[in-house]
């Protein structure tokens, strides 16, 4: 699982640019503001100053005017005061100051009292009014000066001053009245101006506010709508996604968000918060339980490798526990998958999938039966080809006939209600069945047979046997009874094949070859050697019937010397004999209508005592009866339908198997038969027959 | 084994095989590997307690664990115990130097 | 790839229903008498009277229910019903394959596909369709009354 990038940086940026860039402009444009704001005021500021000194120069102006008309008086009347000069002094010092000031710049004194530096006044109309000040000024002040001086003015000076004064104090007052004016112009229109700029920078940034707001909503409701259609899907998916999803926190529980689906994969009720681990407890034994706890430990701990782990899972196919009883007739499987969520390096979660995989894992299991089924069935077929054709189909038909009487048992259950001697009696058959399926070598069958047998068993210690308890045979023998059917039809189409090499062997030399091919492919089979030596020049000339006849017991009574007679290469070589066996097969005229057929093989012979073995583990003969048997009635018995010595040779080996097909055959034909055997040394059988009858 | 990941594992060299876990420590000591592969089934001692042993000694290296499915208990126990991944056995040279790269990689 | 068989599981779907049926009805369950191999799907000459349901989807085939009319009017008498017409005997036997046919459905699921039932009186040479060579037939006792289940059925899937 690969971890959740945190959003970038850049994005972030990016999203919020616009509205970054429009608080920038906010912040540079009230700066703007108070910086023009500052300046001004400071404009205005000197200009109120200048417009007081204006106001005060006028003010000058008159009290220097005054005090000289004072001192005028006060000299015609001799009384001129040091009181009146000095305000004289005073006024016109301050005034002259101001002047100098205002035109060339300088220090000068405000209105109360403080020190202030005068910068000379820039506009030209001010600087004409000043120079015109200047042109009266200047003589003035030289008129006033010596007023002031140490010496005691005389009264001329003092007329003189009074005199200009007259003349022009008016003038100077005119003129510094309109200098006032002037500065009362500019610092209105100062004021207004800065009104101007601070109404339109508080309205720029008003909207810039505005937009500010209006993007931030719009942003915001942007990503409210995304995380709304997210969280849409999102419960979406949650509500119709078919597996189980949801985190699992460390702590065991499950995560605030989970699948609808979730309960119903696992069959329990379950919800955000739950501890996982004690829903599982209910549906798994505990030493499952607790190795899921150890594998859900062993992925939140950050040692081990999570793609080296998952074939561990012990939860990825769990058999649920049919809790419902029987509305489950089919058990459900699950598979619990978990994966590793991280954040940056930290595993904070697993996604815990869960998934129903009964269909998969009833297909698996399917496919299974049917290969396990079919192998059954070739098993089955190729043990069949092992026998002769004659003997396969007789085990079929007795099989049949066998599942027939099974059935017949179960039917006339329903009258007589006996139902344990009834399961007795299937016992019994099945048990045959079985009994003959292992003579002949077939699994299948023995398989079969004894899969029924244990369940026959069971019911037969059943201590109250009743009618319900027969429902489960039939099924079982159904089984069976379709298997046979089908393997009957496999091998009448496969024998009749072969039926048709033998029945065109109408020649004595196509006789010979075909008993040569028969064997060739039965010791093939057996991996043995074996030749085979005919010498039936004679074969065509007998009867159809006859022919036919002998050709079915040729075939038998060589399949059975390859079989049963020749031993394998190594047993040979130990016996002292030559690798490869050999069979003799002699069809020789008599006289004019008797012939006699002979086979013989230079195997192992036939040992009386197997046969006395064989007969008392058949269960057809005591001991006792067994034991009172002399060798050549034991030979006999070979003939008798179901009769081997395999078991106590070996699986393949032994004789008397489907040798009643060729006394039967023999009887047909009205001939004799003999056997002929030494131990380790040979087995001849002899038909004599005549050829007409 | 040790001519699979000769030729697949450019620059692995092994430096050494122990038949049974107390040889396993024992070489492990001698040799400090930078990786050990381990089949749980040992003689001698269980790979459990093996696995107990070299983690004593050098908790940091990757240890992968080889055995069949049919235990995972045993399996997820030896993962307990420090181990980094398992392997189950059939497996093939490939599934075998992938996860040994796996469990060596630092990620 | 072979057919799969019908189980014993299966086949006691279709018994316990109906012996399921005549317990609730009169207290006394129907009883298992035996259960065998049928040679083809004929009806009993003494049953006259069937309820068949057929079935398609996962399974493929044919279950019915037969009695004779003796049993049908004891039944009738069990559900409080005194009027034995033909139609409501009919009705009767429908009912045992109807309560088949819905134990069927609950066990199996929707991947049954069930008719609705087929009554017949008298002999049933329209059962035909055979999917088995050898259905299963079932017999079962209820108050000393004889009647037959029989499955013939094939699993698909």
């Amino acid at each position: 699982m690969k971890s959740t990038e945190p959003p970038k940086t850049s994005s972030w940026m990016g999203k919020y640019r616009s509205i970054i860039f429009a608080i920038g402009l906010f912040i540079i444009f009230d700066l703007a503001v108070l910086v023009a704001t500052f300046f001004m005021s400071q404009q205005i500021a000197d200009d109120t100053a200048a417009l007081n000194l204006a106001g005060r120069q006028r003010m000058l102006s008159q009290r220097i005017a005054k005090t000289i008309y004072v001192a005028e008086t006060e000299q015609v009347s001799s009384q001129l005061s040091a009181g009146t000069l000095k305000e004289l002094k005073n006024a016109s010092a301050q005034f002259d100051t101001t002047q100098r000031g205002f035109s060339v710049g300088g220090a000068a004194t405000d209105t109360a009292g403080q020190d202030l530096k005068l910068k000379p006044l820039g506009g030209a109309t001010q600087q004409d009014l000043l120079k015109q000040i200047a042109t009266l000024w200047v003589p003035y002040i030289a008129l006033v000066d010596p007023l002031t001086g140490p010496i005691a003015p005389t009264a001329e000076t003092i007329r003189k001053a009074a005199d200009y004064s007259r003349t022009n104090s008016n003038k100077i007052l005119d003129l510094a009245n309109q200098l006032t004016a002037q500065f009362e112009a500019d610092v209105k229109e100062k004021t207004n101006l800065l009104r101007i700029a601070q109404v339109v920078g508080i309205l720029l940034a008003l909207a810039n506010i505005a937009y500010i707001i209006l993007a931030l909503i719009r942003k915001l409701r942007e990503s409210d709508d995304l995380i709304e259609q997210r969280h849409r899907e999102y419960t979406h998916i949650m509500a119709t996604v078919r597996e189980g999803l949801f985190l699992l926190n460390k702590d065991g529980t499950i995560g605030s968000q989970m699948s609808a689906s979730f309960p119903a994969v696992l069959g329990q009720p379950a919800a955000p918060g739950m501890d996982f681990l004690s829903i599982l407890k209910r549906l798994v034994p505990e030493k499952d339980h607790e190795a899921a706890t150890e594998y859900i430990a062993l992925l939140f701990g950050d040692r081990v490798k999570e793609s080296l782990v998952a074939s561990l899972n012990p939860l990825s196919q769990l058999e649920l526990r049919s809790t419902e009883g029987a509305d489950d007739m089919v058990s459900r499987f699950i598979s619990l998958q978990f994966s590793r969520v991280k954040t940056g390096k930290e595993i904070t979660h697993l996604l815990v999938t869960a998934q129903d995989i009964s269909e998969r894992v009833r297909l698996t299991q399917a496919v299974k039966d049917a290969e396990l089924r079919a192998q059954e069935e070739i098993k089955g077929l190729l043990d069949l080809l092992e026998l002769e054709p004659a003997v396969s189909k007789r085990f079929l038909v007795d099989t049949e006939q066998s599942l027939d009487a099974i059935n017949e048992a179960l039917r006339g259950a329903g009258q007589t209600r006996d139902y344990p001697s009834t399961i007795s009696e299937i016992f019994r058959r099945v048990h045959k069945l079985k009994g003959e399926a292992t003579v002949h070598n077939l699994t299948l069958f023995e398989t079969l047979a004894h899969r029924f047998e244990t369940i026959l068993s069971e019911l037969r210690d059943r201590p109250n046997l009743n009618g319900d308890d027969l429902l489960v045979i039939p099924p079982h023998l159904e089984d069976i009874y379709s298997r046979t059917a089908k393997l009957r039809s496999l091998a009448e189409r496969m024998s009749s094949k072969d039926a048709h090499i033998v029945q065109s062997a109408a020649s004595g030399h196509e006789f010979g070859y075909m008993l040569e091919s028969l064997a060739e492919k039965v010791s093939a089979n057996q991996k043995k050697k074996v030749r085979v030596l005919t010498d039936v020049p004679d074969f065509g000339s007998l009867p159809e019937a006859k022919a036919t006849m002998l050709r079915d017991i040729a075939i038998q009574l060589v399949r059975n010397a390859v079989v049963h007679g020749i031993e394998d290469a190594n047993e040979r070589v130990m016996s002292s004999k030559t690798e490869t066996g050999s069979i003799h097969v002699t069809l020789k005229r008599l006289d004019a209508n008797k012939f006699e057929f002979a086979v013989r093989d230079d195997g192992r012979g036939v040992i009386p005592e197997h046969i006395r073995e064989s007969l008392v583990k058949s269960g057809r003969y005591s001991r006792a009866e067994a034991d009172a048997f002399d060798e050549r009635a034991l030979v006999m018995k070979l003939f008798e339908p179901g009769i081997s010595t395999s078991a106590t040779i070996d699986n393949d080996a032994g004789r008397g198997v489907g040798l009643d097909v060729v006394a039967e055959k023999v009887k047909a034909m009205g001939a004799k038969i003999r056997l002929g055997t030494r131990p380790n040394l040979f087995t001849q059988f002899n038909i004599i027959f005549a050829a007409a009858a | 084994m040790r001519i699979v990941l000769a030729g697949k594992l450019p620059g692995a060299q092994i430096v050494g095989l122990a038949r049974d876990g107390a040889q396993a420590v024992m070489m492990f000591k001698a040799h400090q590997p930078d990786a050990v592969t381990m089949d749980l089934t040992m003689p001698n001692m269980d790979g459990i307690r093996c696995i107990e042993e070299i983690m004593a000694i050098n908790s940091d290296v990757p240890i992968l664990v080889i055995s069949a499915l049919a235990d995972k208990a045993t399996a997820i126990a030896a993962l307990r115990k420090g181990a980094r991944g398992f392997l189950n056995k059939p497996f093939t040279e490939k599934q075998l130097v992938a996860a040994l790269k796996e469990v060596i990689s630092d990620e | 790839m072979n057919k799969k068989d019908i189980s014993e599981v299966e086949l006691r779907v279709f018994i316990t229903a109906v012996t399921e049926y005549f317990q609730a009805l009169a207290g006394e369950p129907a009883q298992v008498r035996s259960a065998y191999l049928g040679a083809d799907l004929s009806v009993p000459q003494s049953y006259d009277y069937t309820g068949l349901i057929t079935i398609s989807g996962n399974y493929r085939g044919c279950v019915y229910f037969s009695c004779r009319q003796v049993l049908l009017r004891r039944l009738l008498v069990c559900m409080g019903e005194n009027d034995h017409s033909e139609s409501n005997l009919l009705d009767a036997v429908g009912e045992v394959a109807n309560t088949i046919s819905g134990n069927a459905r609950k066990h199996f699921g929707a991947a049954l596909e069930i008719s609705v039932p087929v009554t017949i009186h008298g002999p049933t040479e329209s059962i035909r369709a055979a999917v088995r060579a050898r259905p299963f037939v079932i017999t079962i006792d209820w108050l000393g009354q004889a009647a037959i289940v029989m499955i013939d059925l094939e699993r698909l899937v």
